[in-house]
């Protein structure tokens, strides 16, 4: 009741106080708004800002899906499994962060992964933890399924290469070159995006 | 094909009366009138969705017709909004919600039946105050645009549509002002007076201030940026349509683009010189096409300019559109006046 | 206490405010009538997940309450139930655009608990994709926040100069924004050959690209006009309030955990940290384009003394089985031990802060000694600037609240997690 607080001096003492957290004074500048130039200049100028683009376009998207970007080798993409090459070990289905795997039982009573497409998150952890590269990998990313059962594998289908299904079949291959003028420029790789 | 006109009159029995009905019809419903004015909204929209697609780094419309670079898509969207459904929410005012649009429309097309596109048809009402009635009739429409928000019974609506109403209020007084300051410098108020009167300078020329109002003016007017504030996206979802869907909301929004064709074509009549290196020809072709070919080609430079700003500019907060639009605007539409008067009473220009 | 209509000390407004909201509500007096609730979101346009509501008289804001937890996801709960390397992807989710900071974070205090330090050069690449990422988080926000202002040029050039970050970063780690490129112990990946080529003319361009930017966006009158003197944060206010990362340097207070408690290899490198005094939405706009610069520079420093050796801690790869070993030596990609899958690491509890691209996020991490953690506790500089809401809007016209929304760069599932 009727307690004078002097907030003003309590929050100055804590912004001091949060200021001292960060010893290294040296290592911070400050930047001024900077007065800026009348307006009519700079409403001119960034009218011819904008019409430079007009005149000398610079596009950096590409005409998907009629072009398709090539990813490096180690972009996370869809994979199979190699049924004779993976031991059972389960790890992959312990790893994965978001239950995407599940192993089950082959005809040789062996235990096999399968994956549900739905849930993986291209983590590559499965991947990276297999003691024995049991996994084929890809790039293929956009693969689109009509019926949320496609994307359950049983083993067949796991083992099947996905690159028979890739859904820019046909399309131009681009790769990302970066460029000094341009950022980057996709330059076509004179492939035709032919399964693999 | 003179003759095929002079042969249509004939088939009319000669008849001036059936004669003026038929051209003055064809002048509404065709060119310059709603068919032209669909057919250049359309394409409008689409330069609009390609020159800013240039700017932000990006192909812009491509699917529909690829070969000539996505043009249709307007009409694709016009076909696909004519075919969705319209809903119409319960607590809207269910009569003025559904004509506001339509009437807008109306109205803003309407202007057209005293503007001329070439000196051998003339359009229907040809008055010798044409440019005050032109004027006159689309400032109607705004009114239809405050209706749809106040039928609409959103919160959304009636905010965007009371920005309207604010807004149209401080730029349409001085868009008039700039416009007839022409009317004052040129002695006259006939388009086709006007035009004649700019054969050897264009009116952008003579008095630049009010090209420059009557622009930015036309600018607030035909809801773009950086005015486009009644139907601010972020803030109030689409202003007064808010509630529309289907057709209703293909109208509500190809109406900001048939205003701006009808202002456009205002525009390059009184300032750039409507028709004119051809200043009168001879037939259909020479006194018909070419000249209406040539305003078209004003007509679309103007709108290109206009919607090109959509890519420099954000859209102004309200009070600062408005104190732009009392201050600098007026403050240049009056300049502009002035400049007019001083113009035709020290002489400067003298009208036969 | 001085009461300006834009400072948010006006606890007078409030009061005012909250009192004829109470008569509105009643529905008793002419002035109740005057106040307008509007909900913006969450499926409005300009919300993004969350709702604000704000009342407005007229066309000025007299209260607004941000109504968070739209996409709350129990993150912390979740990573109760799980091994330690399940939640690295999870730590990445709610702040989905600036996910490295997040990862180093969390990774820095399971490695105190482990008590290991990941060799240099795994802290210098570690770094480089902290950097990179902030460039891109701060890209992105500066396109939301042009979008916000109906700028749709700002929009897309901060998408698709964005674009050229992600894909560095995709050259690196071989994943476009969920990189999981941290982990105990290292990284997984050392960079490819080409990478500081790639890298150094990527920053030439966007350099190059700056001044465009300037013209086209800060300096435009427009765009200006929205910005100067809106939403005014007073260092006092920050400082009470607890903001933290760009907002509160834009306010003149110098913090920033890479200088006050330096992580990876930040200690070492050549940086400086951009402070403003406005405190005002222009401000933090170009606090966030300097401290674009800025990681440009560090990215730069970084690899030029980017040291040589190991990207994994020995005490790791010592578990790795031939083929591994294998892997490692020749194509530089760790494979991870069978460990990793049930990671146990000694009881114990540590904490780590990191500087993610909207503030300093803090991590708590307590173990009993089982392979899932016992508490997870995880603030995000989101969740901090969220509160910034309710203060900086009142007063303000409505078309401003879209313009201080996206001068705080606030981004909902980063404060919901
Ligand atoms: S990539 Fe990640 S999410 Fe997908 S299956 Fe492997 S571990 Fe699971
Ligand atoms: S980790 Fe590899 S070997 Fe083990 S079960 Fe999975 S695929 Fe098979």
């Amino acid at each position: 009741m009727g307690v004078e607080v002097d907030f003003e001096k309590i929050s100055e003492e804590i912004s001091t106080s949060i200021e001292n957290l960060a010893p290294e004074k040296k290592r911070f500048y400050k930047v001024t708004t900077p007065s800026l130039g009348p307006s009519v200049v700079r409403n001119i100028e960034a009218i011819t800002t904008g019409l430079k683009y007009v005149i000398k376009p610079m596009r950096i998207t590409i005409d998907y899906p009629r072009q398709v970007l090539e990813q490096p080798p180690w972009y996370r993409g869809m994979f199979r499994l190699l049924e004779n090459v993976c031991i059972g070990c389960s790890l992959c289905d312990i790893i994965c962060p978001s239950d995407a795997i599940r192993m089950v039982l082959n005809p040789e009573k062996k235990k096999r992964p399968v994956i549900n497409w739905g849930r993986c998150i291209f983590c590559y952890y499965c991947v990276d933890i297999c003691p024995v590269e049991a996994f084929d990998t890809t790039t293929i990313h956009d693969m689109a399924f009509d019926k949320y059962e496609d994307m359950l594998t049983n083993l067949e289908e796991f083992t099947k290469d996905p690159r028979e299904k890739d859904p820019s079949k046909g399309a131009m291959r681009m790769r990302i070159k970066f460029d000094e003028k341009r950022g980057f420029v996709y330059e076509p790789t004179g492939k035709k995006n032919g399964g693999g | 094909m003179i003759q095929e006109i002079l042969l249509l009159k004939e088939l009319l029995g000669n008849n001036e009366m059936i004669y003026r009905t038929v051209i003055g019809l064809g002048y509404m419903l065709i060119y310059p009138g709603l068919i032209m004015i669909v057919i250049a909204a359309a394409l409008l929209l689409w330069a609009e969705r390609k020159i800013v697609a240039l700017v932000q780094l990006r192909y812009g419309p491509l699917w529909i017709s690829r070969r000539i670079g996505g043009a249709l898509q307007g009409f694709a969207d016009l076909i696909r909004f004519s075919f969705q459904e319209v809903i119409i929410p319960r607590r809207s005012d269910v009569i003025p919600f559904l004509l506001s649009p339509g009437l807008a429309i109306l109205f803003s097309v309407l202007p057209i039946a005293f503007m001329p596109v070439s000196p051998y048809i003339k359009p229907p009402i040809h008055s010798d105050i044409g440019l005050l009635a032109a004027i006159a009739v689309i400032s109607v429409a705004p009114i239809f645009i405050v209706l749809m928000g106040w039928a609409s019974d959103n919160k959304f609506a009636f905010v965007g549509s009371l920005r309207e109403a604010l807004l149209i209020v401080s730029y349409e007084i001085p868009f008039i002002i700039s416009i007839l300051s022409m009317g004052v410098m040129f002695g006259s108020l006939d388009f086709y007076e006007i035009v004649e009167r700019q054969s050897l300078l264009p009116g952008m020329l003579l008095n630049p201030f009010a090209f420059l109002a009557s622009f930015i003016a036309m600018l607030r007017v035909t809801s773009r940026f950086p005015f486009e504030i009644s139907e601010a996206e972020t803030e109030i979802v689409a202003g007064p349509y808010t509630e529309y869907s289907g057709l209703m909301f293909g109208l509500s929004m190809g109406l900001a683009y048939i205003k701006l064709y009808v202002y456009a074509l205002m525009v390059s009549l009184v300032f750039l010189g409507g028709w004119l290196p051809i200043v009168s020809g001879e037939g259909v072709i020479g006194g018909f096409l070419i000249p209406s070919l040539i305003v078209i080609l004003k007509l679309t430079v103007v709108s290109l300019v206009a919607v090109f700003l959509r890519a420099v500019y954000g859209r102004y907060r309200i009070d600062q559109a408005i104190r732009i639009g009392w201050i600098h605007v007026f403050a240049l539409s009056i300049v502009s006046l002035v400049w007019s008067i001083i113009l035709v009473y020290g002489g400067w220009v003298r009208w036969a | 206490m001085e009461v300006d209509s834009k400072s948010i000390s006006t606890q007078a407004l409030e009061e005012l405010s909250k009192e004829l909201i109470q008569q509105r509500d009643l529905g008793i007096t002419e002035e109740g009538e005057r106040l307008i609730e509007l909900q913006i979101g969450p499926t409005h346009p300009g919300s993004g997940h969350m709702r604000i509501r704000v009342w407005v008289d007229g066309d000025i804001i007299v209260r607004c309450d941000p109504d968070i937890g739209f996409v709350f996801r129990t993150i912390e709960k979740l990573s109760e139930n799980r091994i330690y390397m399940k939640t690295i992807p999870l730590v990445e989710r709610p702040s989905l655009l600036d996910t490295t900071p997040m990862t180093i974070g969390y990774i820095n205090a399971l490695e105190k608990l482990m008590g290991i330090e990941p060799p240099p050069r795994a802290k210098y690449l570690r770094t480089i994709l902290a950097e990179l990422t902030r460039i891109a988080s701060h890209l992105y926000g500066i396109g939301i926040f042009a979008i916000f202002l109906g700028h749709s040029t700002g929009f897309m050039w901060g998408f698709g100069d964005r674009e050229l970050f992600v894909e560095l970063a995709n050259q690196l780690s071989g994943a476009r924004i969920t990189y999981a490129y941290v982990i105990p112990g290292g990284v997984r990946r050392d960079m490819p050959q080409s990478f500081p080529d790639n890298v150094e003319k990527a920053l030439r361009y966007f350099e190059k690209r700056l001044p465009d930017w300037y013209k086209m966006f800060l300096n435009n009158p427009v765009v200006e006009k929205r910005l100067r003197e809106v939403g005014i944060l007073r260092k006092n206010d920050a400082a009470k309030l607890g903001i933290t990362g760009p907002n509160l340097r834009a306010s003149g207070i110098e913090y920033d955990v890479r200088v006050a408690d330096p992580y990876e290899a930040y200690d070492e490198l050549d940086f400086m940290v951009p402070v403003a005094d406005e405190g005002d939405a222009y401000a933090r706009a170009l606090v966030r384009f300097e401290e674009i610069k800025q990681s440009i520079n560090i990215i730069r420093d970084a690899l030029r003394k980017m040291p040589g050796g190991d990207i994994i801690h020995p005490q790791i790869a010592r578990m790795f089985n031939p083929l591994m070993k294998k892997i490692y030596e020749e194509s530089r990609r760790v494979k991870f031990p069978g460990v990793f899958a049930s990671l146990k690491p000694p009881k114990g509890e540590a904490t780590a802060r990191v500087e993610a691209g909207r503030g300093e996020a803090l991590f708590y991490l307590v173990s009993d000694g089982s392979p899932r953690p016992y508490r997870f506790r995880w603030t995000t500089p989101s969740y901090r600037n969220a509160i910034l809401f309710k203060y900086l809007v009142p007063g303000h016209r409505l078309a401003d609240l879209p313009a201080i929304y996206g001068s705080i760069d606030y981004f909902p599932p980063e404060a919901d997690r």
